[in-house]
């Protein structure tokens, strides 16, 4: 089912039709809230948190809107708050989580280790540069959509998308040509 | 670097970090139920606003957009003398409401009944969720409140805050239009 | 010269005012103590004689007794609205609405300045400002910060917005911060559907 007839049928009151709709998304909201927060645990509470605010909102959502943008603008708003109430926690980094998620991960060391290695880099960068770069590269979206989720200008994005390549180069040629 | 091999770069990145991650599924299964759960809260008065969408929009139609084109609100010129005072404006019968299924009487106020709890009780329809009552408003601003079981001063969730809080708590704004502009 | 039948006219007119406002008058002083309705009714006296709304402060002084505030605070209330109908007025100019003036009274309370309420007049001749006025306060009633929120409706009424827009502004930044979104944010981006332009910095 398409996401416009799961939306409507949620809008509708349809619970089941909006649970397909989190099953769907929660990946790409996930990946986006680990590289924001830079920590698992942070992450699901925030998606989760994320998905609870789609759905009390859902009966106002207008047809005609993509759902997946409203819901990033939400995520990616849940996220900016998370970080600014975390500033004075420790940080853990990436690749600990990854090795202490590795026990029950069954994909090949190469894998863990490549996404680890870009997941590490992509992280050092500061946020809004971050959040561009993972909405772009990461997640697909179009500029007009990014916009939309963070409410800032066409042009702010193409230059943090810019800045954020411009400083992740270096580091990616050494992980994919070494 | 040429740019072709640039934008490959950053692609392959992105790739790279859209694969799935141990833990999803058990995640994926918790907030399913979250959500179920969050469907079986109960609502309360306050939470009128999330009931379905066109009790809001007529809400919100009725109440904040009389007069202003939509044909939601009743135009009926009351006959009272009163009317003939404001020379240059005209009554509109606006409707009002208020979605609380728990309740057990809900009452309008506002500047155009002295605020008196007792002067416009709301009607209770439609399956026992939603209350509503039609008033004669004379055209411009008028700030308004629900009560509700007697005590429980609301704000209409559908319509524009009033930014005057002189007692603590804000009202709700409704624009009546004049039938000449 | 003035027909008797005019005469007559305005003479009913003026008794049925009296009426109506003697009802009011008659409301508020069963809701007020001695004391209290004294002091309101010399400001809804002045209010009068300076051609300003005066409904709006009966409005406030009934609602405080309906929600038994004291006296003091019902006149202090009063008082202060009155202040702001004063400024309003003066910043929309002596030809503005009534229903203009009670509601740029209500940005004025909100904390806009004087200035951006001038703004805004000066940037919407075209159409009255009762509902773009109505809705700025509401967008800083739901945590637009003012200076943002004045700037978005001076931008929507430039572009000669219509009441349908500025009702969709509303309707659309409160869907936004509901769903999480900053509220200066929503206001900044959402003003664009009416002006079409770049968002405000």
């Amino acid at each position: 089912m398409t996401d416009d007839a799961l939306v409507a049928r949620a809008v509708d009151g349809d619970v089941d039709a909006y649970a397909a709709l989190a099953e769907r998304y929660y990946g790409s909201c996930a990946r986006m809230a680990r590289r924001m927060l830079r920590n698992d645990a942070d992450a699901e509470d925030v998606v989760q948190e994320t998905f609870l605010r789609a759905f009390r909102a859902i009966r106002r959502f207008e047809r005609g809107r993509e759902f997946r943008v409203w819901l990033f603008t939400i995520l990616v708003n849940q996220c900016r708050t998370a970080a600014t109430s975390r500033k004075r926690r420790q940080l853990r980094f990436s690749n600990d989580e990854t090795a202490l998620a590795s026990a029950a991960d069954e994909r090949p060391v190469a894998v863990i280790e490549e996404t680890s290695a870009v997941a590490a880099a992509v992280d050092s960068l500061e946020p809004l540069l971050r959040e561009a770069f993972v909405l772009k590269y990461v997640e697909g979206l179009e500029y007009t959509e990014m916009a939309t989720i963070t409410g800032a200008g066409i042009s702010a994005l193409k230059m943090r998308v810019k800045r954020a390549c411009d400083a992740l180069r270096p580091k990616l040629e050494a992980i994919y040509h070494e | 670097m040429s740019d072709v091999d640039s934008e490959d770069l950053f692609e392959r990145a992105g790739a790279a970090l859209r694969g799935p991650s141990p833990g999803d599924e058990r995640a994926r299964a918790a907030l399913v139920e979250a959500i179920r759960a969050e469907s079986r809260r109960p609502r309360t008065a306050h939470r009128g606003a999330m009931s379905p969408w066109w009790i809001a929009v007529a809400a919100a139609a009725v109440a904040f957009a009389a007069g202003l084109g939509t044909g939601r609100a009743m135009d009926r010129r009351s006959p009272s003398p009163a009317t003939s005072v404001a020379s240059d404006s005209s009554q509109r019968h606006v409707e009002f409401v208020f979605v609380a299924p728990a309740a057990r009487n809900v009452a309008l106020v506002g500047d155009f009944n002295g605020w008196d709890a007792t002067a416009t009780p709301m009607r209770r329809s439609d399956g026992h969720a939603t209350w509503s009552v039609s008033v004669p408003l004379a055209a411009g601003r008028h700030v308004y409140a629900f009560v509700v079981d007697g005590n429980d001063w609301v704000a209409d969730p559908q319509a524009p805050l009033s930014p005057e809080q002189w007692f603590g708590q804000r009202n709700s704004v409704v624009v009546v239009g004049d039938r000449r502009s | 010269m003035r027909t008797p039948r005019a005469i007559v006219t305005s003479f009913l007119i003026l008794m049925f005012a009296s009426l109506a406002g003697s009802a009011q008058e008659a409301r508020l002083k069963s809701a007020l103590d001695a004391e209290t309705y004294a002091k309101v009714s010399k400001m809804t006296d002045s209010a009068r004689a300076e051609s300003l709304p005066v409904d709006p402060l009966i409005g406030v002084a009934l609602e405080g007794a309906q929600r038994r505030a004291p006296g003091s605070r019902i006149a202090g209330a009063v008082r202060d609205y009155l202040a702001a109908l004063r400024g309003a007025r003066a910043a929309l100019g002596s030809d503005a609405a009534p229903a203009e003036i009670v509601s740029g009274a209500g940005v004025l309370l909100s904390g806009v300045s004087s200035d951006a309420l001038h703004r805004i007049r000066l940037a919407g001749t075209r159409r009255p400002l009762t509902v773009p006025l109505v809705v700025l306060a509401d967008l800083i009633a739901r945590g637009v910060p003012k200076d943002t929120a004045a700037r978005a409706i001076e931008a929507a009424a430039r572009a000669n917005a219509r009441d349908d827009d500025y009702s969709a502004l509303r309707r659309y930044v409160e869907q936004d911060i509901l769903a999480g979104a900053s509220p200066a944010a929503a206001a900044m981006l959402r003003v664009r559907g009416i002006t079409g332009g770049p968002p405000l910095e």
